[in-house]
This record gives structure tokens, C-alpha cells and sequence, in this order.
């Protein structure tokens, strides 16, 4: 079990903090990973890195996501396809992606079945994870997160305002961070935005999950700096 | 062709808004605190299925969207009532719907468009383990549709009303009940949007929908290889679910009518979308 910050902690103490856990690094891999392929990697460099796990948390068709997974030869995947969960942990670690949204002990159940390694929880259940059953599936919860307007997973924003795909694509146009006019009754009453608010969380489950992949130097998300929208 | 609707509590359920359609889902899945909420417990529920089955109508049972573990009582209290005496049960937390084939294998399953079933091989690994229905992920194309058909399990899909884009851990009506001066659950009797320029949501419960309605009437042959085709009504105002359901009887039966898709326009406060049917964005209308 791991413990972390509650609030933002200073940088020193940050690392220091971080290099006294165990770690997982997830890398992501070109065409497969979520949040552009502007930081993912190719099959060839990852597979040249030591001791990193991959995340292949597009959707993509079942069949492909098992044969790519076995050129892959580090132990350890992220996975967001049903089929593929259940097929490629018979070779290696898998862990269920936060875009599965599981929400419940039935869905980590169900993972359990297909033979998962751990599952990934939303960070909006964070201060309930004391309620997910805890025997032979891991947990892993997220320590440092934008939360965004909807659940992770469950988002189809982007697509519907402009056609970008968080889910096929891996990308996000970030619609949620513009200014909404609220409109009740056919009146506006005032205006809004949904911006994804980076979060530090105090919470202990078996793996804490930081999330970097997608946010800069500067701590902004990449896509949302993209397309000025994002103000994070 | 099976023309399906949702209705979220009795009040919403008269027999002409009900007629045009062969089944009916019964219950809000957005919102466990919507009055008299059909899924909420209670005697609704049973007397909506046994009306719906006078009225020679198939009777499915919603389960609230996004289950966490202390919802969980309440939609084992659904299932069981549902598993005795309705016609199917929906489901769109995986978890879920992995409960139900399991412990209740002889009951219809069908998997809802928030269970985010995106590929055929998803929905084939869900077709063994007892699912007969999918409601493919809302922003698949026709051509992705028609692979998840080729796996042998039924497709509903939605032809008109307000898809979700997304779902989320709170109500935005209740985040906005103090500059609305109104609360739960009298908030929702009225319609709320978020505009941005000539982008439109609908917030209702946990689910964000599309402000526009999703209308498939001009183009509706391309879609006749699905088994069901649902009016998306739950959270509409009443009349909507009776014109909408009378005017895709008709094409269905008849064929298209220029009138009909007028009056099918003249419903619609914000416009017509096709969804995702097209590869496109959403929010885009094409004509056919």
C-alpha cells in the first residue's frame, strides 16, 4: 500500500516522495495510446526500454490488440477492449483501463473471470475505494488527476462537437473548457465552464496512478493548449 | 422491426404514448432521485410491466447507468422483480450485466449504449456469455453497427431523440440550483442547456445529452439490418414520445412522408444531428 499527498506537495518533496516508491512506468505506444502520439513511442523503442508497462488504451478491434501485445515483450499492458482483456492476460499482466469505468465489486468481478491483473478506478471514487473488494484483483486509483466533466471512459464530447475521438482517435478537443451560456426555462441564468481541474489525492489502494503522459511542463493538458481551450 | 421508447415513471405513461410502439424500457437510468422513478422500488414497477403486457406490449426493465457499490441493493431489488416478471433487462455497467447472465440465465440481457461496446469482438465475448442485445456504443458508424450484427447477436439502435455524450458523477441540474432558485426534485420538471455558440447540451441527472435530436427518418433504409430501432424519450417532455413513436410507425410501415418529417422538425427545439452514423461529427445534420 502507498500513501501520497493530499494537497499539492512542494517539488523537492515530490520527488523525494516518488523515488521512494516501488513504480510502474506506462508508456504509450504509437497509434494505440491515448492523448496524441506526440509523447507515445514505437514498438521498436519501447521494446528497447527496461522494465516499463504499455498502455494500449485506444479502441481498437480485439484480435489486433492480441497480436500486437505479443510483439510486445515487456509483461505488463493497459487495455480498454473486453475481448482482448480476457485473451491477452493469458500472457501477460493486464490492467483495465479507467475508460472500462469500472464502478462497482461486479465489475471487478467480472474482470477477475476474464483473468486481469488490476483495474483502474475513477478518481472520482477515490474516497470510497475502502468499499472495492480486495482479494486477488489489484486496485489502482489515480494520486494525481485532471477530473473532467464526465467520468473517464464515458465521454463523447469531443466527437459530437467536433469529431475527434478520445476513444478511437486517443485525442480530445476539450469542448467542456469553453464558456457555456446555462439556459432554465428558456432564460439564461448564468454562465459556466467545466474545465478539467487538476487534483492531488490522499488515498491508498495497490498501485496510485500519477498521470503525466498528457500534461506538459507547465502542468497544462497538451491537447486542450492545442486548440486554447484548455486554461488548466 | 421492433420500435422501442423509454418511459421513466407512470405519470409519463398513457396508452397514446404508448401505442405506436411493441416494447416499451420502463425506469430513468440517469437519475434514481427523478419522481416516481420506476427503478426506485415500489409497486410502479409491477403494475407498469402488467400494463404494458394488457396492452400487448413487451415490457423491458432499465438499471440505473452508473451503479457504484452502494447503489448496488437497490439494482439487485430491480433484477429481481424484473427477472420474475419482464420481458428483458438493460444494463450498462458491465458489472451488471455480468451479474444478471449468471445468476439469472434464462432472462433476455440487453446491453445499453453507455456500456461501451465499441467492437465486434467485445460484443461476440458478450454474446457467449448470454447477452442477446447490444446497443452499440453511440459513436460507432453504420459500417462498425453492421460487424457487431455479423456476430449473431441482436442490435437495437437509437433512430431519434437525445444520445448522451457523456456521464458523469454528478447532477449539473443540482450544481445549478441555487441560480435557478429551484431544487431536486422539482429542477427537472423544467428543460436546462448549456449553449455555446451553436453548440447545445441537455444536462439530466449524471447524463449530459445531445441538445440536438438525433434523426435518422430520411435516412432509415440504411439502418433496416438492425433488429430494433429506439426513440430516445426518457427525459422528454410529454406529447414528444407519441408523435415521434406515430411518425416512425408510419415510415416504417408506409415509407417516407415529406409532411410527417416536417412535423417531426417542428418538435425538435435545437435541431436535428445524424450522431456518429456517418463518420462525422455528432452534432451534424445531413439530409438525405
Amino acid at each position: 500500500m502507498y500513501r501520497i499527498f493530499g494537497e499539492k506537495p512542494k517539488r523537492g518533496n515530490l520527488l523525494k516522495h516518488y523515488k521512494s516508491l516501488d513504480s510502474v512506468k506506462f508508456v504509450g505506444l504509437k497509434g494505440y495510446s491515448r492523448y496524441s502520439d506526440k509523447k507515445s513511442l514505437t514498438l521498436d523503442e519501447i521494446n528497447s526500454l527496461k522494465d516499463v508497462a504499455v498502455a494500449l488504451n485506444r479502441v481498437k478491434g480485439g484480435e489486433e490488440l492480441i497480436k500486437i501485445c505479443r510483439k510486445i515483450r515487456h509483461e505488463h499492458v493497459i487495455l480498454n477492449e473486453l475481448y482482448a482483456i480476457a485473451n491477452v492476460s493469458k500472457f501477460k499482466k493486464v490492467t483495465v483501463s479507467v475508460g472500462m469505468n469500472a464502478m462497482n465489486n461486479l465489475d471487478l468481478r467480472f474482470y477477475k473471470e476474464l483473468g486481469a491483473h488490476a483495474v483502474v478506478i475513477p478518481p472520482e471514487l477515490n474516497y470510497e475505494v475502502e468499499s472495492f473488494e480486495k482479494e486477488d484483483l489489484k486496485i489502482e486509483v489515480f494520486g494525481r488527476v485532471f477530473v473532467e466533466m464526465f467520468y473517464k471512459g464515458k465521454c463523447q464530447l469531443s466527437i459530437y462537437a467536433s469529431g475527434k475521438s478520445v476513444k478511437k482517435d486517443g485525442v480530445c478537443n476539450m469542448e467542456c473548457a469553453v464558456k457555456w451560456d446555462v439556459i432554465y426555462s428558456g432564460q439564461k441564468v448564468c454562465e459556466t465552464s467545466f474545465k478539467p481541474e487538476l487534483r492531488f489525492y490522499d488515498v491508498e489502494a495497490d498501485y496510485i496512478k500519477h498521470e503525466t503522459r498528457q500534461i506538459n511542463g507547465e502542468g497544462v493538458i497538451d491537447s486542450g493548449i492545442d486548440n486554447q481551450h484548455s486554461q488548466s | 422491426m421492433e420500435l422501442t421508447t423509454n418511459i421513466p415513471n407512470l405519470e409519463s405513461m398513457s396508452e397514446c404514448s404508448i401505442k405506436p410502439y411493441d416494447s416499451i424500457y420502463l425506469g430513468m437510468p440517469y437519475c434514481w432521485e427523478y419522481e416516481g422513478n420506476l427503478i426506485t422500488g415500489g409497486d410502479d414497477l409491477a403494475s407498469a410491466i402488467e400494463l404494458l403486457h394488457i396492452m400487448e406490449k413487451k415490457a423491458y426493465v432499465t438499471t440505473f447507468a452508473v451503479p457504484r457499490n452502494r447503489d448496488l441493493k437497490r439494482v439487485f431489488r430491480v433484477i429481481d422483480v424484473a427477472a420474475e416478471i419482464s420481458d428483458g433487462i438493460e444494463a450498462s455497467n458491465l458489472g451488471v450485466i455480468r451479474y444478471i447472465t449468471k445468476e439469472y440465465p434464462d432472462v433476455k440481457v440487453i446491453a445499453g449504449g453507455l456500456a461501451n461496446i465499441y467492437t465486434d469482438s467485445t460484443a461476440e465475448l458478450l454474446y457467449s456469455i448470454g447477452v442477446s442485445r447490444i446497443v452499440p456504443a453511440y459513436e460507432l458508424s453504420i459500417e462498425d453497427i453492421e460487424k457487431i450484427k455479423e456476430t449473431g447477436v441482436e442490435v437495437e439502435i437509437v433512430v431519434h431523440g437525445k444520445i448522451p455524450v457523456g456521464v458523469g458523477h454528478e447532477c449539473f441540474l443540482k450544481k445549478f440550483s441555487s441560480e435557478v432558485g429551484k431544487d431536486c426534485p422539482n429542477i427537472c420538471r423544467e428543460e436546462m442547456f448549456f449553449r455555446s455558440e451553436d453548440l447545445v447540451l441537455k444536462p439530466f441527472g449524471h447524463a449530459t445529452l445531445s441538445g440536438k435530436d438525433i434523426c435518422m427518418y430520411e435516412h432509415i433504409e440504411k439502418l433496416r439490418f438492425s433488429d430494433a430501432f429506439r426513440i430516445e424519450a426518457v427525459t422528454e417532455r410529454i406529447g414528444y414520445r407519441e408523435k415521434v413513436g406515430r411518425i416512425y410507425r408510419h415510415l416504417i410501415e408506409n415509407g417516407f412522408s415529406r409532411s410527417e418529417f416536417e412535423e417531426l422538425k417542428s418538435i425538435s427545439e435545437n435541431g436535428f444531428a445524424n450522431g456518429y452514423y456517418f463518420n462525422r461529427a455528432g452534432q451534424i445534420y445531413i439530409p438525405g
